[in-house]
């Protein structure tokens, strides 16, 4: 297999739209290509753009971008395009460059709370079910290809290039979130195929652990959360998703109600204790300024 | 045989060469890897490295070059992965090759030569001719001393190939050659051409790691496979139209 390899400072410049990139970074690899993150030499803008000698792979990504622009969590595209490098062609795309961390890189850094566990994981299977109403499998989930922006507060799932039609095979994939890895299934795109692997990254993101196949099987997976003191509620829920006998839509119901559970939890600890402390405080100000007035007159 | 008028019947053929070293013992696989292809046969050769990249194993690139077919260095963890990914990407060179001749014989282009935005609509023809195409997949597992620790790995990468292929639409088969065989000899068949998984599941325990690497040996023993099926195909038919 030949690597893609330009180095920081080349020039890409497009065989048909003739935009010239300047590499500044490499953002990511994967099975497929490199992401750098390029500046249009024009109007110095600043992209992602996604290179790979893998012309179906890319024209298909292409595809699925411009399919779901309207869903805000997708990254905008702005071209495909060729160049030669090496005597070889290249395939490329143009998108939207999100500042910030990838998942797997944030909860290296902050620990995320339950409430923000189940936030994350409903705002993915909102997307995933879009995907799916459309007869459309995502495929590749994991936690490098979802985005934290933190200055926008905003969260983008990147990487189309596993998505595939309900029926065919997965042709990209991830064995920490593959059933196929865990023997629980086959590789064909089937609404369940992204139950498990977003299963499996709601359970990273509880535990903070990640679960590889090679060491660790779903019993164990379940005997870790256990281990954690998860409600036997939510473990025979996971448990379910994990052998896939429920449905998406149901799954999606459940954590709606976890969410709204962890949320309103919150608030009522804020009701309690800071919001009471802060009208003692404010009306014990209110009262100390009433005396000194009261002073000042006589 | 259920074929459907206009529908196309295609088969693609590979050998995937699984070494951790250099062959040792019995003869040039490179030359072995050539004969192949001559066959109609793609072999695919995947290195299993250790450490750092930098070890490549130049063989396996010098037996993917002589067999037509793509090579790739990895940890033995990522197996099942890379040989989903060969197989992926040899489907699609075979149907890019296909649907680029006749891209070429009705439009006179390549399709690099086509605009990318209406490349759209061929790329997903080729998907589905992909999705359908059969699959004839001869797996050659080197088992000599040095895979000792890393033989469970293997066997589960055949059954994740095996899952990976079960997902397709088209007619899958996988066979698997452990190099060497034993009691000394070169070979060992461990599963001949096979489309139930179940089958696989049982045979893999059979892979045990020892002894030397006979590359050549083993690639040879594969062809020997895809040609024995033609000519058992071709021995049944003549009987048949002979009553």
């Amino acid at each position: 297999m030949k690597k893609i390899r330009l180095s920081l400072g080349d020039y890409v410049i497009g065989k048909w739209n003739k935009n010239k990139y300047k590499i500044l970074s490499v953002l990511g690899e994967g099975g497929v290509g490199k992401v750098y993150k390029v500046k249009n030499q024009s109007t110095n803008k600043i992209w992602a753009l996604k290179v790979s000698d893998d012309l179906s792979s890319i024209t298909k990504e292409y595809d699925m971008l411009k399919k779901f622009y309207y869903i805000d969590a997708i990254p905008c595209v702005k071209e495909i395009d060729d160049f030669i490098f090496e005597n070889d062609t290249l395939y490329y795309i143009v998108m939207e460059y999100i500042e910030g961390q990838n998942l797997k890189e944030y909860i290296k850094t902050k620990k995320i709370s339950i409430k923000n566990a189940f936030g994350i994981i409903l705002f993915i299977g909102n997307v995933f079910k879009i995907l799916h109403d459309q007869n459309f499998i995502f495929g590749d989930l994991k936690l490098e290809n979802i985005m934290i922006d933190q200055k926008n507060n905003e969260m983008k799932i990147i990487d189309l290039g596993g998505v595939v039609y309900v029926g065919d095979s997965i042709k990209e994939f991830t064995p920490n979130y593959d059933r196929a890895s865990f023997n629980m299934g086959l590789r064909r795109a089937d609404e369940k195929y992204d139950l498990f692997s977003i299963t499996i990254l709601m359970i990273n993101l509880l535990s903070g652990t990640i679960f590889y196949p090679q060491e660790t099987n779903i019993k164990q997976m379940i005997q870790k959360l256990k281990e954690l003191k998860f409600s036997p509620k939510l473990i025979l829920l996971i448990q379910r998703c994990l052998n896939q006998n429920i449905t998406f839509k149901i799954f999606l119901m459940e954590i709606e109600k976890y969410y709204k559970e962890e949320k309103y939890k919150k608030n009522i600890f804020i009701f309690d204790i800071y919001k009471s402390i802060d009208i003692v405080f404010i009306g014990s100000f209110i009262f100390f300024i009433l005396v000194l007035y009261k002073c000042c007159i006589k | 045989m259920n074929k459907k008028k206009g529908e196309i019947q295609l088969e693609m053929k590979q050998i995937i060469v699984v070494t951790d070293g250099q062959s040792n013992i019995g003869g040039n696989p490179v030359s072995a890897a050539k004969e192949a292809k001559e066959e109609g046969v793609i072999v695919n050769a995947i290195g299993i490295i250790d450490g750092q990249a930098d070890e490549a194993l130049w063989e396996v690139e010098k037996i993917a070059q002589g067999g037509g077919g793509i090579w790739e260095n990895t940890m033995i963890q990522e197996l099942g992965q890379t040989m989903h990914g060969v197989t992926q990407k040899t489907v699609h060179k075979t149907i890019e090759t296909i649907v680029g001749k006749q891209l070429k014989e009705i439009i006179g282009t390549d399709l690099e030569n086509i605009p990318p935005k209406e490349r759209s609509k061929i790329v997903d023809y080729m998907d589905k001719v992909s999705e359908e195409i059969g699959i004839k997949c001869c797996i050659v597992m080197d088992c000599s001393g040095s895979m000792k620790n890393k033989m469970a790995v293997a066997r589960q990468s055949i059954i994740e190939l095996m899952n990976s292929l079960k997902g397709r639409k088209g007619k899958n088969e996988i066979a698997i050659i452990a190099y060497p065989g034993k009691n000394g000899e070169c070979t060992d068949m461990i599963s001949d051409f096979t489309q139930d998984i179940q089958k696989i599941k049982e045979k893999v325990f059979l892979l045990k790691a020892g002894g030397t690497t006979p590359t050549a040996a083993a690639i040879n023993h594969a062809i020997s496979l895809f040609k024995m099926d033609v000519s058992i195909k071709e021995e049944v038919f003549l009987e048949e139209s002979m009553v």
